[in-house]
């Protein structure tokens, strides 16, 4: 490749602006966007994760001794849309941004200037957001979910509407970004089947999203046209029907639950092939499975409503949709194992998340599998077992997936190892207090206790009290994480190599470490046998 | 069979708001970019006004 | 038929199920409980026995998987010599593992269709109450009992204020006082609870006042939402007289966690005099109409017109 001459004339604007304004609020290269929507999901993490500090600490025991009610249920709206719309989901188009056009061999995304608009409009949702917390009448306090009637007594709902909408704008021009990224600008030789499980996992999220997040925005507008413009859409007293909005939100917010896990499988299916140093097992049952668990996604909405009183055929219906959605989940973690099946393994810290990562998101999927049968629903259903539930897949599942790619893919950001004794320290950490904080859960669940309550009785104290250890400590662990990023940041002395990782493979590792501010502008000759998956017939 | 050449240091093209420059989309995925951008935002829109469809069509 | 295979899958479960979590029938929440209930209804136990059922299903898989990972942790490690192998797919494994969850998936889909069928089937019912949803309260109206409607017994149901007082923030009362007898009642107690008969099909038909809330008794197997605008029905049937206990779980507000449910089930007897005392209650003072005997027990006849002068607002919570 001789393609380094072509390039020498382009003296004047190579390197990143050095002007602090121009690179980080104008920019246009993927890099940098990429990694603001990292810093700004870690911000946010660490915001939404205080307020699920303030959470446990208020059922620490019986008794309220922090908080009034009104302002415990702020905290757990607030925890929820944080962490949902504001860590993980800019986390995995941060990672999308960084890490798709360095392995699909483009240039930059296909439409930067877009690109910085989508991260952009993010702060602004956010500070508008959270603004509401300090505003007279607080700020939402009707659950993630917000329900009408409860959400139209809410005196913040058109800020929350109007972020939403700020948050759903930022969320579809991202997927078109990278829907654009992926079918337009892969390097020649680069064929569709040929690409990294993660780019095929980010192509098939990038078309939930644009379906899903408008559907959203219409939901939440009629909310808004209901309180304040005399529309009737959800309220019976002028002939509309409140469990309407949940099927429109949950037509949403099932494939929002899949948006944040297909991604995550994509860096699974990285990772664990790296350290196996043995490629992915069973490369296009992994894309099928994902394509056919984003189809399915679409049909199963109403498991979220088996207690709201839906005619018997509907219940079935969603009851076996659901079931489904199990099979594929099945055969990724399958193929998982079998990757590891076989392999020459070691385990740096992001082998020991992904690691961890098939085995608590397979607990989080069989609660899942539970909470799909309908009579069994009806006692799980709002109790802290679906808390359980929810929480091994996101946090054991989607956020562990994204420690993962960050211990992973840091080396290749920053040019420098990180410490891989507190990296370590990190994972054991995370690992043990996650589960002292979740697990019980699921029995106070079955024992009765419903979700989003500040208070409870005495019967269910102990493991309450288990559970806000598990989480003050988690939280704890988290700051290890904080130090570990700085330290590999700026401060390590240890160079990474240009492969980083013994067993990687893929085009992201051809570039050097740390990834120049561009790459692949002439578009990189492809051998197959670089590829994670070039050569492979399956 | 690395694409870079690690002993020199890889000149290229800077573009940011301010100061476009040399383009290396090619006129084909220039073309290929504006017909997915199409066809996405217009899938969007559709489920964004189907949402209150759906919602008149059940009431 | 079906129903009967059903019924002896779930009792063959249970039996492996009663050895795991020593399943003596409790009613309402203890400490350090780790499974759900079995409950007091004859519907109860299908909830309970799916939940069991198919959290061995798991337990099982999840064995087979993750040991089968734990081995290949040990095996196949860099630093034990291993070297990695080329293949990357087994079409009959991938064939097994996709047609065994499907096996698996359709007998666990089985047993809920079923279970899920006779929940749904609120026909036959001996008895209906209403009950609607407020902030952050209930209220309870009886409709109708063996065949005879039922005007004017119904009342609100909310709190008792033993832990509406600790309950408060900064109260500086002990959560762990609030008893009844020797169980403790914090949350989970109300000042007026629904009150009805054992060996009844009972008809709940469920509705709120302003915003959605659920009306969830663990003991009973189910819980369904209240929603403005709409009336939802389900059915029990309660086997043994005691005191359930549940709450409101549908997020309502800022009280949502403070408005319990209490359903106390006599039997048929203590439940026909407690009926007419309330009718008799209810009644206006002069002229007691010609419902009040309606009511099935005739022991409970001559209380009629003793307290027909009680006070009305005593109905009221
Ligand atoms: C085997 C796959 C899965 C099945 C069968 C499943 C099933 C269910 C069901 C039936 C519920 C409703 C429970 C209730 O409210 O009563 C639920 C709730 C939930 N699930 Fe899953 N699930 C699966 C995987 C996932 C994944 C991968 C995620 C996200 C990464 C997820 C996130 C959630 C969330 C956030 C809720 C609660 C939403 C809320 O009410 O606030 N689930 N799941
Ligand atoms: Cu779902
Ligand atoms: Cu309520």
């Amino acid at each position: 490749m001789s393609h380094a001459a072509t390039h020498d004339h382009h003296d004047d604007h190579h390197g990143a602006p050095k002007n602090f304004f121009q690179r980080w609020c104008m920019s246009t290269n993927h890099k940098d966007i990429g990694t603001l929507y990292l810093v700004f999901a870690l911000l946010m993490f660490f915001i939404g994760g205080s307020f699920a500090m303030l959470i446990r600490a208020e059922l620490f025991k019986p008794g309220l001794q922090l908080m009034q009610p009104y302002f415990f249920n702020q905290l757990t709206t607030m925890h929820a849309l944080v962490m949902i719309f504001g860590a993980i989901m800019p986390a995995f188009v941060g990672l999308g941004n960084w890490m798709i056009p360095l392995m699909v061999g483009a240039p930059d995304m296909a439409l930067p200037r877009m690109n910085n608009l989508s991260f952009w409009i993010l702060p602004f949702a956010f500070t508008l957001l959270l603004s509401t917390l300090f505003s007279a009448g607080g700020g939402p306090a009707g659950g993630w979910t917000m329900y009408p009637p409860l959400s139209l007594q809410s005196d913040s709902l058109a800020y929350v509407v109007f972020s939403v909408h700020l948050m759903g704008i930022s969320s579809i021009m991202g997927a078109i970004n990278i829907i654009a990224t992926i079918l337009n600008m892969r390097a020649p030789g680069m064929e569709l089947l040929k690409m990294p499980v993660f780019v095929w996992s980010w192509l098939i999220t990038a078309f939930l999203l644009i379906a899903v997040m408008p559907v959203l925005a219409g939901a939440v507008t009629m909310l808004l046209t209901d309180k304040y413009f005399g529309t009737n859409f959800f309220n019976p007293g002028g002939g509309g029907d409140p469990v309407l909005y949940q099927h429109i939100f949950w037509f949403f917010g099932h494939p929002e639950v899949y948006i944040m896990i297909l991604p995550a499988f994509g860096i699974i299916s990285e990772i664990i092939p790296t350290f196996s140093r043995k490629p992915i097992f069973g490369y296009k049952a992994m894309v099928f499975a994902i394509a056919s668990i984003a189809f399915l996604s679409f049909i199963v909405w109403a498991h979220h409503m088996f207690a709201v009183g839906l005619p018997l055929g509907a219940e079935i219906f969603f009851m076996y949709a659901t079931m489904l959605i199990a099979v594929p989940t099945g055969v990724k973690v399958f193929n998982w194992v079998s990757t590891m099946w076989g392999g020459s393994m070691t385990f740096e810290t992001p082998m020991l998340f992904a690691i961890a990562f098939v085995i608590l998101f397979t607990i989080g999927g069989f609660s899942g599998l539970m909470l799909a049968l309908v009579p069994a629903d009806f006692q799980y259903h709002d109790t802290y077992f679906v808390v359980a539930h929810f929480h091994y897949v996101l946090v054991t599942g989607a956020l562990f997936a994204i420690i993962a790619a960050t211990y992973y893919w840091l080396p290749k950001w920053s040019g420098r190892m990180y410490s891989e004794f507190w990296g370590k320290m990190h994972f054991w950490n995370s690992v043990i207090w996650v589960n002292v904080l979740f697990f019980p859960q699921h029995f106070l669940g079955l024992a009765g206790m419903p979700r989003r309550i500040p208070d409870y009785n005495v019967a269910f104290a102990n493991f309450n009290m288990v559970s806000s250890i598990g989480g003050f400590l988690f939280g704890a662990s988290q700051l290890i994480f904080l130090g570990v990023l700085v330290h590999g940041v700026f401060f390590s002395k240890k160079k990474a190599t240009d492969r980083v990782w013994e067993g990687a493979k893929g085009l992201e590792w051809t570039v050097p470490s740390p990834a120049p501010f561009h790459t692949f502008d002439v578009p990189p000759v492809i051998h197959d046998d670089e590829l994670a998956h070039g050569h492979v017939n399956d | 069979m690395s694409t870079i050449d690690p002993s020199k240091p890889i000149r290229m093209t800077q573009q940011n708001t301010s100061s476009a420059t040399v383009d290396p989309v090619s006129d084909n995925r220039r073309k290929g970019v504006r017909r997915t951008v199409t066809i996405t935002a217009a899938i969007a829109l559709a489920f964004f006004l189907v949402s209150f469809v759906q919602i008149v069509l059940m009431k | 038929m079906t129903s009967g295979v059903i019924r002896r899958s779930f009792t063959a479960a249970a039996m492996l199920a009663s050895a795991l979590f020593g399943g003596a029938a409790r009613a309402n929440p203890t400490p350090y409980q780790l499974n759900m209930e079995r409950g007091a209804s004859t519907w109860s136990q299908v909830p309970y026995h799916l939940n069991n059922i198919s959290l061995g299903v798991c337990v099982v898989i999840g064995i087979l998987v993750f040991g089968a990972m734990f081995i290949a942790m040990f095996r196949f490690r860099k630093s034990r010599g291993a070297v990695a192998e080329k293949w990357s797919h087994n079409t009959l494994l991938e064939v097994i593992w996709t047609t065994i969850p499907v096996i698996i998936l359709v007998v666990l889909a089985y047993l809920a269709t079923g279970g899920l069928t006779s929940w749904a089937d609120t026909t036959g019912s001996q008895m209906t109450v209403k009950v609607t949803g407020y902030q952050w309260k209930w209220r309870y109206d009886y409709e109708e009992y063996l065949g005879k409607p039922i005007s004017k017994v119904g009342f609100m149901s909310k709190l008792d204020s033993q832990s509406d007082q600790t309950r408060q923030l900064d109260s500086g009362l002990d959560p762990f006082k609030v008893k009844v007898g020797d169980e403790n009642t914090y949350l989970l107690n109300v000042d007026k609870p629904l009150v009805v008969p054992v060996d009844t099909k009972i008809r709940f038909i469920i509705t709120g006042a302003d915003v959605i809330h659920s009306w969830w008794v663990p003991a009973l197997g189910w819980k369904l939402d209240a929603i403005p605008g709409i009336v939802n029905a389900a059915w029990t049937n309660i086997q043994t007289p005691g005191t359930y206990r549940g709450q409101c779980a549908e997020l309502c507000g800022q009280d949502h966690g403070f408005m319990p449910i209490v359903v106390v089930a006599l039997s048929k007897p203590d439940f026909a005099k407690w009926l007419a005392e309330q009718q008799a209650k209810s009644a206006p003072p002069p002229a007691a109409p010609a419902a009040a005997p309606a009511a099935a027990s005739t022991a409970a006849a001559p209380k009629t017109a003793q307290v027909s002068a009680a006070p009305v607002a005593d109905a009221q919570g």
